[in-house]
């Protein structure tokens, strides 16, 4: 049984793994993959990457923008999950959901255009409530205070519907006889909140924790390509998106793949790192 | 690596869908036009010709990718099939809305062997990539075979695609510069104001129509001057008698890059002083796609740097007429400034496309045959009249020389343009086409313009642009906007050259040009 997805992942997923060599190549493709010559110094490619001007700034971006999504994404999924839970109206609570993760099938060029209708300067809503209570317009687009919190909060609002599913679905396998156990002993609803629903929904918590620290450097390529403009770039620039102007818009796959490698690596070592600590507390995911 | 941007197209079609349906992209080097009114062929096309391939010889099928849009379904598309018929073969054209998605559809295309037969290259930078990888047909020995074409394009301008003395692509012919600043008249009568004819006419204007309400409306809601990006003060620049940050040309018989000149510095600080009223769109850097087209039209900006289709053409007028029926859009002559008058620059250096034959067709003798076939009809008589104007008898009449367009020349053969692999020749080909925009194009052309030469350039090894780029512009935007004192400019010039390797950048692009007679 195992044999099929066995075959897919090594056909699919491992297989394609060799093209990475072109990481440590000269690309050309006229001479394809294996028949590129080796660069020279066999780092080069990851040199030109660190030595960019903008290698500091584009791994602060990256990191901030991620640790940020991390943090103040996390709760919010979990409360909704939570409030959905408790709600005993079933109708109310269906429809919640379903408004809750439809953004998440938007994609980023809707949600930047409702996001220019609601906060641009000279036409969006927001500018226009403050000016008419006199108040001064906000650039929150182009100016490098606000962006960040934009792009955190608008896939906080994508994700939110989406995140709960999952703490839904955990929290509809814990035992019921632990609730009424708890409701006999004349448990609050906030103590079995606390006490029997979080700890049941513990370890999908971890678990996706870990999951998200393996891609700390993924900030959400799509989401700030698309939002970004030439005043935020202090603030915006991330690994991906200059790897997409250096690399593959100059079709420098070998630097791109570079990069990619570097990503994957530290990435690999965050997941280990946290499994470890996890287990550490008897919550790892292997 | 990073994960496949499905959402670019989604992307395009999205920010885009406003403006390129029209197909007129913002920048003066897109030479795209389209249909004066109602996109995309009428259903009823004639059915008489529908078999192509009844004739007689072997169909040979070509597979051509281009950015573009408004590309008709196959059956519907009528170029395709009189070129098919004409010359048998089964051409299928892709056509991508997105430039960056093209760049990135065609660069996979290249990496995994899938070439096409003939396939527009994006610019010359990625031309000469492309070259390097060995990847393109050195047409130097089949020019005899590429007459008729290479008569077209003009003998000269196969430079722009040349390295080391050998030809590697086709440049379209030239085409001519569409943008000019565009002023609302009825604003400027409301408020007893003259056309701005100076710079500080131009400030003073802006601030008016910011501060003025020149709607009538009660709301301090409009604003002075939008565009996209820096190059909405193109006309500022050239008033200062520079071209835009990072521009190469000729001053004076010598060749000068922009931002080592005096004039520049003077610019960047008027630009800030515009941008300090609060009379130009505070959201300018942000503006993608035709943004700036949609806040003219939508009355809420005054003066806009945009090309005369966008707002010209009856698709637009008739938007425009929709939001107010009294607005009036005349186009504004270059105010005049300390260096002169200049509308902007034009890049003679580039090409609105360049097609180029993928080296593997060179063993496909018979292919190879049928694209040069194709290059050199598209590029005589017949063909040409064809891809610039539809089928003769139906979109067109000939009186003599003369082309005479039809009523249903306007309907149905706005996308021809996306068969023209050479060019058109441009005047009289926009003449017949947009008869009632001939005053804008005139003027648009007449403009004196910075004749820039980066359309020439190769970026030199070990030079990494997109970085520099990114410098470049981030820190011209800081000094327009006040956020970097133009007291450092010394200091940017230096952490250019030193930090993003500016410097081995000038040294290649004066030797490039030099090598090409420019300068000396």
């Amino acid at each position: 049984m195992l044999l099929p997805g066995a075959l897919y992942f090594i056909v699919f997923r491992y297989f394609p793994m060799y093209g990475v060599v072109i990481a440590f190549k000269d690309y050309s493709f006229n001479d394809g993959i294996l028949g590129s010559y080796w660069a020279d110094p066999w780092n080069k490619h990851f040199l030109t990457f660190i030595h960019s001007p903008y290698f500091g700034q584009l791994l602060t971006n990256t990191l901030l923008i991620s640790v940020y999504k991390l943090l103040f994404g996390m709760l919010p999924p979990i409360l909704m999950a939570l409030l959905l839970n408790e709600c005993r109206i079933r109708w109310f609570k269906s429809l919640v959901q379903t408004l809750t993760y439809m953004p998440h099938f938007l994609s980023w060029v809707i949600i930047y255009g409702i996001v220019l209708a609601l906060l641009s300067q000279n036409s969006g809503l927001v500018n226009h409530w403050i000016e008419e209570a006199g108040g001064q317009s906000i650039p929150f687009l182009t100016s490098t205070t606000y962006f960040r919190s934009l792009l955190v909060s608008s896939e906080i609002w994508q994700n939110l519907g989406w995140g709960a599913i999952i703490y839904l679905a955990a929290m509809a396998g814990i035992d019921p006889t632990l609730y009424e156990a708890a409701r006999v002993d004349g448990a609050s609803r906030l103590r079995m909140i606390w006490h029997i629903t979080l700890p049941g929904i513990r370890s999908v918590i971890v678990m996706l924790l870990i999951l998200r620290l393996g891609h700390m450097l993924d900030a959400g390529f799509e989401q700030i390509y698309i939002m970004y403009n030439i005043q935020v770039y202090p603030v915006a620039d991330i690994l991906d998106t200059w790897v997409f102007r250096t690399g593959l818009q100059q079709l420098n796959f070998s630097l791109a793949s570079a990069v990619g490698l570097f990503k994957a690596a530290i990435g690999l070592v965050l997941v280990l790192v946290s499994n470890r600590i996890a287990k550490r507390w008897g919550e790892g995911i292997w | 690596m990073i994960r496949t941007p499905r959402m670019f197209r989604l992307m395009a079609v999205m920010l885009l869908a406003s403006g390129l349906t029209t197909a007129c992209g913002s920048n003066e080097g897109d030479s795209s036009d389209a249909p004066a009114s109602g996109s995309g062929p009428s259903p009823s096309a004639p059915s008489d010709s529908a078999s192509p391939s009844a004739d007689s010889g072997k169909v040979v099928k070509l597979d051509i990718i281009e950015t573009g849009n408004n590309l008709p379904p196959p059956d519907k598309d009528f170029i395709k099939r009189e070129l098919d018929k004409a010359l048998h073969t089964d051409i299928s054209l892709t056509v991508y809305a997105s430039g960056d998605d093209y760049k990135n559809q065609l660069n996979v295309r290249m990496a995994s062997g899938n070439f096409p037969d003939l396939f527009m290259v994006p610019d010359r930078s990625t031309l000469k990539q492309y070259v390097q990888q060995g990847l393109l047909l050195d047409l130097s020995p089949y020019k005899d075979q590429l007459k008729a074409a290479v008569d077209f394009v003009g003998e000269d301008s196969l430079k722009k695609t040349s390295f080391d003395g050998k030809v590697y692509a086709i440049p379209k012919a030239p085409n001519i510069p569409y943008n000019t600043y565009w002023i609302r008249k009825d604003w400027l009568d409301k408020l007893g104001l003259q056309p701005p004819q100076t710079i500080d006419e131009l400030l003073s204007t802006a601030v008016a129509f910011t501060e003025q309400d020149p709607d009538g409306n009660g709301k301090k809601d409009t604003i002075g001057l939008t565009g996209s990006k820096l190059s909405a003060f193109a006309p500022v620049f050239g008033a200062f008698g520079v071209g835009n940050p990072g521009d190469f040309y000729l001053s004076g018989g010598k060749l000068m890059n922009s931002l080592y000149e005096p004039g520049m510095k003077d610019a960047l600080a008027f630009i800030n002083k515009m941008i300090a009223s609060g009379s130009v769109d505070p959201e300018l850097m942000a503006n993608t796609g035709l943004q700036h087209q949609e806040k003219a039209i939508k009355g809420q900006a005054g003066i806009v740097w945009i090309d005369w289709p966008n707002l010209s053409k009856d698709q637009f007028t008739e938007q425009i007429e929709k939001v107010n029926p009294n607005a009036e859009w005349i186009q504004l002559a270059p105010p005049k400034g300390p260096g002169g008058q200049n509308d902007g620059s034009f890049d003679i250096g580039g090409s609105p496309g360049i097609y180029a034959i993928p080296k593997a067709l060179e063993k496909n003798e018979e292919k190879l045959r049928k694209v040069f076939d194709l290059l050199n009809y598209v590029s005589t008589k017949d063909g040409s009249n064809l891809v610039q104007f539809g089928v003769q008898g139906r979109h067109f009449n000939l009186e003599g020389d003369k082309v005479v367009p039809t009523d249903l020349m306007a309907q149905e053969a706005g996308f021809t343009w996306l068969y023209q692999f050479t060019g058109r020749p441009e005047k009289s080909y926009l003449q017949v086409k947009f008869e009632k925009q001939a005053s804008f194009i005139d003027f648009a052309d007449k403009q004196p313009r910075i004749q820039t030469l980066n359309g020439f350039l190769m970026t030199p090894d070990g030079y990494n642009a997109a970085d520099a780029n990114r410098y470049i512009e981030e820190e011209t935007v800081k000094f327009a906007y006040g956020k970097r004192p133009l007291s450092e400019y010394d200091a940017f010039l230096s952490t250019l050259e030193t930090s993003m390797n500016y410097k081995s950048f000038l040294d290649s692009a004066f030797q490039q040009l030099k090598e090409l007679g420019y300068g000396n």
